[in-house]
């Protein structure tokens, strides 16, 4: 059960460990420290902008890429406070999230389920697992086709893909988490006097926890991945749509407005998986 | 009246483990064949043989964890059909819920009885001070050193109150003074709380010192080679090594070991020099 069987969320771990420490107000010689490597990434940040500044301001070409059509991050700074002021940012950040939340929160429920299902009972196993297998390597996005033709509405569709999208990695780990629990746990337990009931919810469920989570925190970035892609199709509100259409309308710097806030907005759900996880599993506080 | 006398004339004694005519095989290849062991209630045995010689089979045979349609297996009279909390089980490996504390591990078999949750933190939390743990409940068990880990694992099986207590090499892996600190620990606790104890290990020293039988296995499929009883007075003090009847006993066992040892390697196709 240790971390290293999770590099994700140990990397994730240590990245926001000084954030941890200065949020504890630990006022430690290392505080100094701290302050002087937020001020390394912020520094970062501005020449990364800055350059990005100077390669859209003198239209840089570089031979086989160009920055000519490039909008520069004053422009898109002005675009995203007239896209903020003009009340259309919260009605296609609303679907957007709508379409994630419901997608995944249905793929969280479904893969979690099955996967333990799976992962607990052979016959839950062959009877599943063979379609399961030949689905999984699709690509969510090869669904869009087939998603529009089977929902009635375009919305439902974009929720289906979101849910394919989360559905197969927070499966997997599950069944994996399940998987690698020792054996031993699991007899100990019967020997303690645990009831198969007992076993799922004191045992099985918490020792695949860190796996689950896992999964869940890589479906979430799928989720994000397969919803702009299925919003760019057939969608009509949405951070996905919005930028697609702004590229059609040759709004060049509502283009880079919209690919930023799908950023921010994939980072801060991933990060508030993370974060959850990271709650429901004290005993992997890293101490 | 000795002691073991004594114990085995209390009322309540409980404990009696009797295997009769066990054989277990995996795939085809026996592990143990025709296995006879009777454990008097109150009584402390320990199994000793070559590694792969099917110690930890019957161990898990009496624990429930493997089947037994060749031969009987029964604890106090009833025969073993599966796991329960009438046999606690401790593992060389700890095993103890990596997500629960160590007050919640030693709590959960008391929760499993239906107990209601003081009850079974208050128990739990007598069964840590009877291990030294009182200070550790709220930690979880990866912060804790192996043989702290241990104490809990043996406060946790025997909160239960087993008739009795399985242990499979409950010390191997724990360094030589934390093991002389854990093979006290563990008489204590036996004598507190009475039962018996079935204990596999393949320390010669170990089983001599802790043991009132020794049982010696043949190299797979495991039977009984030799049935020692060890006479040795206790408490047995370190200095119970230089007494000639603890030399004498060791020297049958080592000489038994080594021979039974070399069969099982020469069965496997390897040959001495
Ligand atoms: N679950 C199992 N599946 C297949 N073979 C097993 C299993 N458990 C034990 N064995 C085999 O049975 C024999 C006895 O094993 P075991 O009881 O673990 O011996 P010991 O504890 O004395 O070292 C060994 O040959 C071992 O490989
Ligand atoms: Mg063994």
């Amino acid at each position: 059960m240790s971390l290293a069987r999770f590099p994700r969320l140990q990397r994730a771990g240590a990245w926001a460990a000084p954030l941890r420490a200065a949020a504890a107000g630990a006022a430690t010689p290392s505080l100094k420290k701290l302050a002087g490597r937020w001020l390394l990434r912020l520094a970062s940040l501005l020449v990364f902008t800055a350059a990005w500044q100077y390669a859209s301001s003198t239209r840089l070409h570089l031979g086989f890429v160009t920055f000519a059509n490039v909008p520069s991050p004053a422009d898109v700074f002005s675009s995203f406070v007239t896209l903020a002021g003009s009340g259309k940012l919260l009605p296609h950040l609303g679907s957007s999230l709508a379409r994630v939340f419901l997608g995944y929160a249905l793929a969280a429920v479904v893969g979690v389920a099955l996967g333990l299902a799976i992962a607990r009972a052979r016959l839950a196993e062959d009877l599943l697992m063979p379609p399961l297998e030949l689905l999984r390597p699709i690509p969510a996005v090869a669904w869009i086709p087939l998603a529009i033709l089977m929902f009635p509405s375009a919305e439902a569709s974009m929720v289906f893909i979101t849910f394919i999208g989360a559905l197969f990695p927070i499966l997997l780990n599950a069944i994996l988490g399940v998987a690698g629990i020792d054996s031993r746990l699991i007899a100990s337990a019967r020997s303690l006097g645990a009831k198969d009931r007992d076993i799922l919810f004191e045992v099985v469920i918490p020792g695949a926890a860190p796996s689950i989570l896992t999964g869940l925190a890589i479906g979430m970035g799928t989720s994000w991945f397969c919803l702009v892609t299925a919003e760019m199709i057939s969608g009509q509100f949405g951070v996905g749509y919005y930028t697609w259409e702004a590229y059609t309308l040759q709004n060049y710097a509502d283009i880079v407005v919209g690919m930023l806030v799908i950023g921010v907005l994939g980072m801060s759900s991933s990060a508030a998986v993370r974060q959850i996880g990271r709650a429901l599993t004290p005993w992997q506080a890293p101490n | 009246m000795d002691i073991q006398a004594m114990r085995r004339a209390r009322p309540s004694a409980r404990g009696r483990v009797e295997i009769r005519d066990l054989s277990v095989s995996y795939d085809g290849h026996a592990a143990l064949e025709r296995l006879h062991l009777t454990v008097e209630p109150g009584e402390f045995v320990c199994l000793l043989g070559p590694s792969g010689c099917g110690k930890s089979t019957a161990l898990n045979a009496v624990a429930g964890f493997v089947r037994t349609p060749e031969g009987s297996v029964t604890v106090d009279g009833e025969p073993v059909l599966g796991p329960g909390a009438d046999r606690g089980m401790v593992f060389q490996q700890y095993s103890l819920f990596p997500w629960k504390t160590v007050l919640e591990n030693v709590a959960f078999g008391p929760r499993m009885k239906g107990a209601a949750r003081a009850e079974a933190r208050r128990a739990a939390r007598e069964h840590l001070e009877l291990v030294g743990l009182g200070g550790v409940a709220d930690k979880y068990p990866a912060t804790l050193s192996g043989g702290m880990q241990q104490r809990v694992g043996i406060a946790r099986a025997l909160i239960n109150r087993p008739g009795v207590l399985l242990m499979d090499e409950p010390f191997g892996a724990l360094d030589a003074q934390t093991r002389g600190f854990m093979q006290e620990t563990l008489l204590r606790l036996w004598d507190e709380i009475g039962g018996s104890i079935l204990f596999v290990t393949h320390d010669v020293d170990e089983a001599l010192l802790l043991a009132d039988r020794v049982i010696l296995f043949s190299a797979a499929p495991g039977r009984v080679l030799l049935d020692l009883a060890v006479a040795l007075p206790r408490p047995r003090p370190e200095d119970s090594f230089a007494d000639p009847a603890f030399a004498d006993a060791k020297k049958q066992c080592l000489r038994l070991i080594r021979q039974e040892s070399r069969r099982a390697f020469e069965r496997q196709g390897g040959q001495f020099a």
